[in-house]
């Protein structure tokens, strides 16, 4: 029978790994596999990116979509939606789902993302404290701002945790109309991305918005209304209280390996995986955030994109050749098969109005050699730019305010062409790109 | 508005410039005989410098403003207790090639007829009193026997010791034209530098410094040795010739030997010898390069020598020719402004030419010996025995050699008076009376050219602030001495007249210098004048202005204004050692002017255009010697002589004969940390001329270790950050400042010093502080720009003027990012290399890329570009672009084939 020839794969998970995933192997080879989706969300494969620009209204539920339904039936994937696999068996290849279904595979992919962190001190379960992770959340979010804006209404957001999806939260329901105070644990907002200098403009942009931060703070627990069911305000270490109506913890994200756990995969912070995304099964796949390779973990989604692109490749070459492992000691995989490579991640915050590029490293991760950095200020607009180099080679950048050289500066990251510590290439990059 | 004719203020040319009568710009006079309307650089870009921002407006006595009347009454006051106290001989006038022949003979009128003191010399002593001397030694007169149209109409110009493509431009465009014209003509030119003269050239003798004396000494004996004399004319019209003929051919009669002495093969120094010899229709154009030496007149009368040994003197087409540096060195001769002479080409020495002065001046204090030259009037100002000094219309603190003790002298002079026209200069800084002079443009009077051309300089500007004329400063101080009977003139013409009939006085053809024709000329008829060469003798004062007949070639009839009226060969002393280097200078310093630039650039400083040739002071080296020093390209280095040092910026020249080196005259202590070349100029001189041997000075380089370079551009004068190195130049609205320095300037040194000014920063600075970039913005949009790296800065810097100009919306409407780096984003704007047609503001890069769409000639470039089709002061660096980048188009045709 036709359909009994054709390899059984199961994704387990349908966020936007999983998404690019079937869409690269449909294009790459269409109806290789029998393709079965099981993803615990009632809408999957949507664009997680666009949660924060529908919270601000700038996005539309509409335009989150990746793949229409059509196109699914039309590759013949199974998508199982608002499920979830409960258990596999590795032995006999098979997964149930909480519904109890019964899925048979020949390839297990593991894509199931990750769940976003939470504070782990009392009034967390309290109404009005949240996370933004899922669409669901995201429309919650914005029934709470609902009349925000109006001169009576007092809302008011406390966000915990002043990273990229945090500011981007925090900006979204301050276009809502609420009153925002960002609190974060570190000295300026998105420390992980910014230097201080860019971080401390970057504040005071927010500042000047009227988004409030609050740095080097410490939540001690959320307190409730009278009813003793929603939240009214965040206990900080140094006594201070936020009344809040809506709190968003947007702490970052903690991989969700529970599956893996179950099925004895080796798992650190998160699924291992080789280069080729296979893990210690060699029948189990693993991408996206819930994946590490070596020790990077992942959260944005370019490197994520180059793991679809590589795992269907695998995945086909598999197929096809009826290959056992992948690895370095068989030469034709090395040669044939793409394999991750780790690349500069360029950060932009998406919030309208402010402009903030970052990409490469601001220390070296080594501390052998230190970076030489260069930077511009303008004391009209207030922008700045800071650029990182070792040697002769541009590692990093961060732009404030203007951020119209950004490609140029991510080419020379790239492409590791030599682009001297000097003045020209901060103020010229285009002239130092190669045509 | 009429057109009013005048004449150029700078090179011994005298072009002729009339007033645009539209515009009031100035032009090019088709109708004056020295240009027929050609100007170079300098000239095309006078009207930029008239401004009147860096002008001495008022007078100042100690410090203070003061009234005219005080100032003359504190100058008559200080002479004469000066004279009361210490005698005539312990004041002197210290003069300028710059004056106008009227201010020039009242001044001299002043000191020698009634002062009674001979001391006053000139800056004319730096540039033609070897020449002046040589004439007085063989022709007894001080007499340039040719004229300009010479050049053209010969078969064999010689031009020695001149850069004439770039000191004389005009001159030196109708000698290429004429070249042109008939390309059988031959031009030989002797320097120890390839010049851009030297480029042009047929035959280039790259001689070792100084041996041109050994040169035309076995020219002599080679033209005696080979018959190729004119015997009749030496048997009738020359006195010595045979002894001459015999000791050189004793010295040099050998050519090995003198090919070796002066660095040239034996064929190159034949084929000179060999040409000089078969052609009866030559040149010889002489100027600094023989001028400045120890053994100058020597030398120039050598030239003489070879040019009365085959009677090629004064005839159309065949003489020597001395070529002046200033715009009225000539006139300076004429009126007696050197201190061994008296007036109107007569001798202090002479009692008769003494008695006859005295009658005419009707004064009986005449001195009978010659006053000091420049270099011991100043020896004697440092040794107290010169307490007074009115020094007019020059910067000798810049000019003179040892300037370093000429700063000292003039510090501990009792009395220091300077007449000018700038508010600053090196002299000015030193002075307890300061008089504000009128400039250029605002007074009238005559200049004397090279070709012995007398020409009006006419005033078509009022006088600014204060200022007056020269001879008026001078007149009210005799006036206020008691000498007011003397010097009651009421205008130019008046002196002129006086001047004019002093010459004619009881001359009849017994003096060279006879413009009594002249002297009964109207005032109307002198605002009339048109340039004329002299002498213009009496007999024709009855002829009207309009047929006055000048006369432009002498000694055509071979008589020569000695005793018995044959020229004397008189012999020659061969310097000993030519080499002046030893182990611890070992590198001959040469020194000269550039193109875009005129003496210490008092004027030429203010034109934003003309510093866009060169910018910065500079030593030329060859390649081979820079790396031998490890003095790399940009480099800062230090150049010491015994007397003292200059740090410029290194210039690699492969034009540059190894073990020598070039810097160029014009920097100073108002344009830069310490850049004049006469602090390393030893004050040995001439023995006859007295003329200082800048051409030849003993210097060791090293490069000095600067850890910085930086620019800083910005509309005041701003304080600097400690530094090793710095040089200045006026742009427009800009002042721009290159620097250099060892010690650490970080953002905060920078915005402290300069802080006053701006309201918002805009910068750039990595983490140790190596590069920084700053962009200081006030009410008045960007008030300054810094750039600070290990290596020079490089910008574009035309265009950063422009954009720095044009924003006040800097921040908005330009490329910050573009601003601070100084570079145009837009690449096609970028104007980069140095500035080649000052005229057409053309740069390098652009012939170049016009060179390369294929432009294979001068002319082709001019139309493409306009380079070089104003002025022609650049058409020799167009041809040296041509050369170096011509291959392209060459190539692809030899492709085709």
């Amino acid at each position: 029978m036709l359909v009994s020839s054709r390899k059984r794969l199961l994704i387990v998970g349908h966020g936007m790994a999983a998404t690019r995933l079937v869409r690269d192997l449909e294009e790459k080879s269409p109806g290789q596999f029998a393709i079965t989706i099981v993803g615990e969300e009632k809408l999957g494969g949507y664009n997680r990116v666009l949660l924060s620009s529908l919270l601000a209204g700038e996005s539309d539920e509409a335009s989150l979509a990746m793949q229409d339904q059509s196109w699914y039936r039309q590759h013949e994937i199974l998508l199982i939606a608002g499920d979830a696999v409960s258990g596999i068996d590795l032995g006999r290849q098979s997964a149930t789902t909480e519904s109890g279904r019964k899925l048979n595979w020949d390839y297990l992919v593991l894509a199931t993302g990750s769940r976003a962190a939470r504070l782990p001190i009392p009034g967390v379960g309290l109404e009005g404290v949240m996370t933004l992770r899922t669409l669901h959340e995201a429309k919650q979010l914005i029934a709470r701002s609902r009349d925000a804006g109006n001169p009576e209404s007092d809302k008011k957001a406390v966000v915990v945790g002043g990273g990229l999806l945090g500011l981007e939260a925090a900006c979204a329901l301050w276009a809502r109309g609420m009153q925002v105070t960002v609190v974060h644990n570190e000295s300026w907002p998105m420390n992980r991305q910014l230097d201080g200098e860019a971080g401390e403009l970057l504040r005071r942009t927010l500042e000047q918005r009227g988004i409030g931060f609050i740095p080097e703070a410490n939540c001690v627990r959320f307190e409730s209304d009278a009813r003793g069911e929603t939240v009214s305000t965040l206990l900080l270490a140094d006594g201070r209280r936020l009344p809040c109506t809506t709190a968003v913890m947007a702490l970052g994200i903690i991989p969700e390996v529970s599956l893996a756990r179950q099925l004895d995969l080796v798992v650190e912070r998160a699924i291992v995986v080789d280069k080729w995304l296979q893990t210690s099964d060699e029948r189990v796949f693993a991408l996206g955030e819930c994946c590490q390779i070596e020790s990077e973990l992942f959260g944005l989604v370019a490197p994520i994109y180059q793991q679809a692109d590589i795992l269907s490749a695998v995945l086909l070459y598999k197929a096809t050749t009826g290959a056992e492992r992948i690895s370095h000691d068989v030469d034709d995989h090395a040669s044939v098969l793409p394999h991750y490579q780790r690349q500069p991640l360029p950060t932009r915050l998406k919030v309208s109005g402010v402009d903030v590029f970052s990409a490469g490293m601001m220390a070296s991760p080594d501390n052998s050699a230190p970076l030489r950095s260069m930077a511009m200020r303008d004391g009209h607009t207030g922008h700045y730019r800071r650029l990182w180099w070792r040697g002769n080679q541009l590692v990093g950048a961060v732009m404030f305010g203007d951020i119209g050289d950004s490609s140029h500066y991510l080419r020379l990251i790239e492409e590791g062409c030599s682009a001297d510590s000097s003045p020209a290439t901060l103020l010229a990059p285009s002239t130092r790109v190669a045509s | 508005m009429n057109s009013i004719r005048t004449t150029c203020p700078y090179c011994g040319v005298g072009c002729g410039l009339q007033t645009d009568s539209k515009s009031g710009n100035l032009l090019g006079d088709s109708q004056h005989p020295a240009n027929g309307g050609r100007l170079c650089v300098k000239g095309s870009a006078l009207s930029e410098t008239l401004g009147s921002q860096t002008r001495l407006l008022q007078p100042r006595v100690d410090g203070l403003q003061a009234s005219w009347d005080h100032a003359i009454g504190e100058v008559a006051k200080r002479l004469e207790k000066t004279i009361r106290r210490y005698g005539p001989e312990s004041v002197a006038f210290y003069v300028s090639g710059q004056l106008l022949t009227e201010d020039y003979y009242v001044a001299n009128k002043l000191i020698k007829g009634f002062i009674g003191s001979a001391n006053i010399d000139t800056n004319s002593r730096l540039c033609m009193s070897t020449a002046v001397a040589a004439h007085k030694r063989v022709f007894g007169s001080d007499t340039v026997p040719g004229c300009y149209e010479d050049l053209e109409l010969a078969d064999l110009v010689v031009l020695t010791g001149s850069n004439m493509a770039w000191t004389h431009p005009v001159v030196f465009q109708r000698l290429m034209a004429a070249k042109q014209q008939r390309p059988e003509m031959t031009i030989v030119v002797i320097d120890p530098r390839r010049t851009v003269t030297a480029e042009q050239a047929d035959l280039h003798l790259q001689i070792t410094p100084g041996s041109d004396v050994w040169l035309f000494d076995g020219l002599l004996a080679y033209l005696a040795m080979h018959d190729a004399i004119d015997r009749q004319y030496i048997e009738e019209h020359t006195n010595g010739m045979d002894e001459m003929f015999m000791a050189s051919q004793t010295r040099s009669g050998r050519l090995g030997e003198v090919a070796s002495r002066c660095g040239l093969t034996v064929e190159k120094l034949q084929a000179f010898y060999q040409q000089f010899a078969q052609t009866q229709s030559t040149v010889t154009v002489f100027s600094q390069g023989i001028n400045q030496s120890a053994h100058g007149v020597d030398q120039a009368s050598l030239i003489l020598y070879c040019h009365l040994a085959t009677g090629r003197v004064g005839k159309p087409g065949s003489s020597p020719f001395s070529i002046t540096g200033q715009p009225n060195a000539m006139g300076g001769r004429e009126v007696g402004g050197l201190a061994n002479m008296l007036a109107a080409h007569m001798d202090i020495e002479n009692a008769d030419h003494r008695e006859l002065v005295s009658d005419f001046w009707r004064s009986d204090s005449l001195p009978e010996k010659p006053g000091l030259k420049a270099v011991d009037m100043f020896r004697a100002v440092a040794d107290g025995k010169i307490r007074f000094i009115w020094i007019m219309a020059t910067n000798p603190v810049v000019s003179l050699p040892e300037s370093d003790r000429i700063i000292r002298a003039l510090a501990g002079c009792d009395h220091v008076v300077v007449s000018d026209c700038v508010a600053d200069t090196d002299t000015l800084r030193l002075a307890h009376i300061q008089l504000p002079a009128a400039a250029w443009g605002e007074k009238n009077g005559t200049v004397t050219n090279s070709e012995r051309c007398i020409s009006r300089q006419r005033a078509f500007l009022p006088l600014s602030g204060q200022a007056l004329p020269d001879w008026q400063i001078i007149s009210r101080v005799a006036e206020k001495l008691g000498y007011g009977h003397a010097f009651d003139y009421h205008c130019a013409a008046d002196i002129f007249r006086e001047h004019a009939a002093l010459s004619g006085h009881q001359n009849n053809g017994s003096r060279d210098f006879d413009i009594g024709a002249l002297a009964t000329l109207s005032n109307a008829e002198y605002d009339q004048l048109t340039p004329v060469q002299w002498p213009v003798p009496a007999h024709q004062t009855s002829v009207f202005l309009t047929q006055l007949q000048g006369t432009s070639r002498m000694f055509a009839d071979a008589r020569f204004f000695t005793r018995d009226g044959r020229a004397n060969v008189v012999p020659v002393d061969m310097p000993a050692r030519l080499d002046v280097t030893d182990v611890d200078f070992p590198f001959v310093l040469n020194t000269g002017r550039i193109r875009d630039q005129w003496h210490t650039m008092t004027r030429t400083g203010l034109s934003s255009r003309l510093q866009r040739h060169i910018s910065e002071p500079f030593v030329e080296l060859n390649p081979e010697d820079m790396a031998e020093l490890n003095i790399g390209e940009g480099a800062i280095v230090k150049v010491s002589s015994v007397h003292g040092h200059c740090v410029v910026r290194a210039r690699p020249q492969p034009g540059q004969a190894v073990g020598s080196v070039f810097m160029p005259i014009h920097w100073n202590d108002c344009f830069a940390s310490k850049a004049r070349v006469g602090a390393l100029a030893p004050s040995r001189v001439d023995p006859h001329s007295g003329q200082p041997a800048f051409k030849q000075i003993p210097v060791k380089l090293r490069a000095v270790n600067v850890q910085w370079h930086a620019l800083l551009i910005a509309r005041a004068t701003l304080p600097l950050p400690e530094n090793q190195y710095w040089s200045r130049r006026q742009m427009g609205d800009w002042q721009v400042v290159t620097l250099a320095g060892t010690e650490p300037v970080s953002m905060n040194t920078c915005r402290t010093l300069w802080g006053e000014h701006v309201t918002a920063w805009t910068e750039v600075e990595d983490d140790d502080g190596e590069h920084l970039r700053l962009l200081g913005t006030g009410e008045n949009g960007a008030q300054l720009w810094f750039a600070k790296a290990p290596q020079p800065p490089q910008i574009d810097e035309s265009w950063l003027l422009d954009a720095l100009l044009a924003d006040d919306a800097a921040a908005t409407a330009m490329s910050v990012p573009a601003l601070l780096l100084g570079i145009p984003a837009d690449p096609s704007a970028q104007r980069a290399g140095p500035l080649v047609c000052t005229c057409h503001n053309v740069y390098q890069s652009t012939v170049v890329a016009a060179i390369n769409a294929g432009c294979d000639e001068v002319e082709k470039v001019g139309s493409s570009c306009r380079a070089g089709t104003n002025c022609g002061s650049c058409i020799p660096e167009i041809k040296r672009l041509l050369a170096e980048n011509q291959p392209a188009e060459a190539e692809e045709a030899v492709c085709c084939h």
